[in-house]
């Protein structure tokens, strides 16, 4: 395909099991890259990624603040924006923070530079996140207001799977069950 | 102005943020321009918004408080909110020559600076096109919160000009007889 696929949601909205329906594809995903060589590019805004050069998805936060320029960078493109109900997100996310906090993970520097360009916060705060989730999605839905066929929007908790994201990648649908990953599990993300 | 209120100078660095703290100042207000005291910096970190720090100043301006201004905007019912503007092209130099002029690893505190220009900016690095998404997202973001409000915030281009005729109605104050201060004018 032409272009590359692009995992936009925030971090407890289904990212791992966008991954691994995209994997069910027959597509090289990488989820929340944390290579030392993709985040230097990054760090130094840098967005033409080497590692592009090697997969076809990525997923989760690490690109998200620079979405657009994915878009400008990897013409035909899709994007997919995971979304998820307020409340559960809210309670998810607080639950993700406080069992990972930096000190506890591996790579301290790189998970708080994702967290904060994208959150702009390392630490819960029920109304922060309320307003980045709102703000996330505002902007993501106002940049391809005239683009519907290179955004979907799609609630992987909420129940959606192959019969919204195959057409969206131009796939039969699958018989198979999606898989729906982490569910009802809280603390086996990546991190 | 009401006695609970703040005044919160809500734009994006090099955009006449420290023009503004000085003429809040002259005011006779209490400001304090980027606020990065480790008492302060250590709140931000931890997501307490409710700053010590405001129990004794009138204003804050500049960057850390910035990706904050809802919950401030909560916290500090009756607060004044200032959005300083710049034309886009000559923001963008300004932040070019900025980033060149005080790369992170050169500040005082390092993981100070890179923790606001993450939370605002997130880049520590200048890319042009990145950096516009955000001033533009920045600008929609603050408009569309206070679209119902226009008594509490003030969209004001000191760049261009604008002075103690915008800054004075909005807060109530008589326009002192001094110049505005213009600072860190570009040749």
């Amino acid at each position: 395909m032409v272009g590359k696929i692009f995992g936009i949601g925030l971090s407890r909205t289904g990212t791992s099991s966008l991954t691994q329906a995209l994997r069910t594809l027959g597509l090289q995903v990488v989820h929340y890259p944390s290579d030392p060589e993709t985040y230097e590019q990054l760090r130094t805004a840098d967005f033409q990624l080497k590692l592009l050069e090697q997969v076809d998805a990525i997923t989760d936060i690490p690109l998200v603040p620079y979405f657009r320029q994915m878009d400008r960078l990897y013409p035909g493109s899709k994007f997919i924006l995971t979304v998820r109900d307020e409340a559960s997100w809210l309670a998810s996310i607080e639950q993700m923070l406080q069992a990972r906090p930096l000190s506890q993970v591996r790579i301290p520097e790189i998970i708080q530079f994702y967290r904060l360009s994208t959150y702009g916060a390392v630490a819960f705060h029920r109304e922060h996140f309320m307003d980045v989730f709102q703000d996330h999605k505002a902007r993501v839905m106002h940049y391809f207001r005239n683009r519907p066929k290179d955004l979907l929007v799609m609630d992987i908790c909420g129940g959606a799977g192959w019969e919204v994201l195959c057409p969206f990648l131009g796939h039969p649908v699958l018989s198979t069950p999606f898989p729906w990953e982490n569910r009802g599990r809280i603390l086996n993300d990546a991190r | 102005m009401t006695s609970m209120g703040k005044i919160f100078g809500i734009g994006l660095s090099k955009t006449g943020t420290t023009s503004l703290d000085h003429a809040l100042t002259a005011l006779g207000f209490r400001s304090v321009h980027f606020a990065a005291d480790a008492q302060t910096f250590r709140q931000i970190e931890a997501a307490d918004y409710q700053l010590k720090l405001l129990e004794r100043v009138d204003a804050l301006t500049d960057i850390p408080l910035v990706p904050y201004f809802r919950q401030l905007d909560r916290l500090y019912p009756d607060s004044k909110f200032i959005l300083t503007l710049r034309e886009a092209s000559s923001w963008l130099a300004s932040m070019e020559r900025h980033y060149q002029a005080h790369p992170v690893h050169t500040a005082t505190r390092p993981e100070v600076i890179r923790y606001f220009r993450l939370a605002n900016y997130g880049s520590l690095t200048f890319n042009r096109e990145h950096l516009l998404d955000v001033y533009d997202d920045h600008v929609r973001r603050v408009t569309h919160y206070f679209r119902d409000r226009p008594q509490d915030l003030l969209v004001m281009n000191i760049c261009e000009g604008d002075g103690w005729e915008a800054l004075c109605p909005f807060l109530g104050k008589a326009a002192p007889p001094i110049p505005f201060p213009w600072a860190n004018r570009t040749e």
